[in-house]
């Protein structure tokens, strides 16, 4: 069967309306469109076809055109039930889409947030694929200023260190860290609270002591550096030592 | 002279109080908010300063920056006198350091 064998009958709606019923039942839906649309061209003040058409369409989810069509019926029956339950269908339709979006763009900016903030821990703390703590340390001793990366645990024992210097890891890490202690204690009778960070500006060089509850991270550099320069660097460098170790 | 050059370090945005204490730990001049008694806090300070000049054998013209949670504290050790501020945490640490150098100079040529 096809439309232009229907062409002799298209003075009939209701035979055009049942063929376009029989396109339905078998799932021809855009040939029932088609029928419809010929149905409305040649009775153009009936309403009949128009619903249909608009039903078929608000099934495949082309609520513009149902809406288009629909309009169209009511300006021929202002005051028609079904034309004006299918537009009011439309518009809570169309009211739950902007409500539906309203929320998926809610929701995505809340996973959005996460993902950013996740994003940015990740970075605080990213280890390169196969980094180890020496290798970190390396890293930092690349930077023009810095000659030495000392990695000792909360009672001074070495854990690990680069030095460009001939000095002795061990006993320089215990002798840094038990001074960096004893600051720790002397701040508390002070009552500025826990120490974080330290910087000694000394005759042969700089010394930074960045201090965790089970680390103490030091970084020897040369007299001439500038300390501000350096903080975010060695703050990355800590960051990523604790990560590697898995220590607070 | 003395106290006008401390006071003159307290006057500056965000330095709570300046102690200028001698190597033993004895005041000499002090100028601003009381945490405690300012004879154990220059007691305290130089023993930090004592600290730092036994474990690593320097003797003087040295600084240390603690950086704590409620102030910061900077302390420079001279040859005959140490010079301990108090700031609050928020401090551009670059600007003071800058500025107690200078006073550190006029405290030289006055001690």
């Amino acid at each position: 069967m096809n439309e232009e064998g229907l062409r002799p009958d298209v003075n009939s709606l209701d035979v055009l309306i049942s063929l376009a019923d029989l396109y339905i039942e078998n799932g021809l839906f855009d040939e029932a469109k088609d029928l419809l649309k010929t149905a409305i061209k040649e009775n153009n003040e009936m309403i009949k076809p128009y619903c249909k058409l608009g039903k078929i369409y608000i099934s495949q989810g082309e609520e513009n055109e149902a809406f288009a069509v629909l309009k169209e019926a009511l300006k021929i029956s202002p005051e028609n039930k079904e034309v004006n339950k299918l537009l009011n269908s439309l518009k809570v339709r169309e009211v739950e889409v902007v409500e539906e979006e309203k929320e998926i763009e809610k929701t995505d900016k809340i996973e959005k947030k996460k993902e950013e903030k996740g994003r940015k821990k990740e970075k605080a703390i990213k280890l390169e694929p196969g980094s180890t703590l020496g290798e970190i340390l390396k890293n930092l001793l690349k930077i023009k200023g810095i000659i030495g990366a000392i990695v000792v645990d909360d009672i001074g024992a070495l854990i690990d260190a680069q030095l460009e210097l001939p000095v002795e890891q061990e006993s320089t890490g215990a002798i840094i860290s038990s001074i960096y202690d004893k600051i720790g204690y002397s701040a508390l009778d002070l009552k500025t609270g826990r120490v974080s960070k330290v910087f000694f500006e000394l005759p042969g060089g700089n010394i930074v002591v960045l201090g965790s509850k089970f680390l103490r991270f030091i970084v020897l550099t040369t007299k001439n550096v500038l300390l501000g320069g350096l903080e975010d660097i060695v703050m990355e460098a800590f960051s990523k030592t604790i990560a590697f170790l898995g220590v607070e | 002279m003395i106290k006008k050059i401390i006071q003159g370090i307290v006057s500056m945005d965000g330095i709570l109080s300046c102690y200028l204490v001698d190597r033993e730990g004895e005041i000499v001049e002090y100028v601003g908010e009381n945490k405690l008694d300012e004879s154990v806090a220059s007691a305290i300070i130089a023993s930090i300063s004592q600290e730092l000049s036994t474990q690593m054998n320097i003797k003087d013209n040295f600084s240390i920056i603690i950086m704590a949670e409620e102030n910061n504290l900077f302390i420079i050790t001279q040859s005959n006198f140490i010079l301990a501020v108090f700031t609050n945490p928020k401090i551009d640490t670059g600007k003071i350091r800058f500025e107690l150098r200078k006073s550190v100079k006029a405290l030289s040529e006055e001690l």
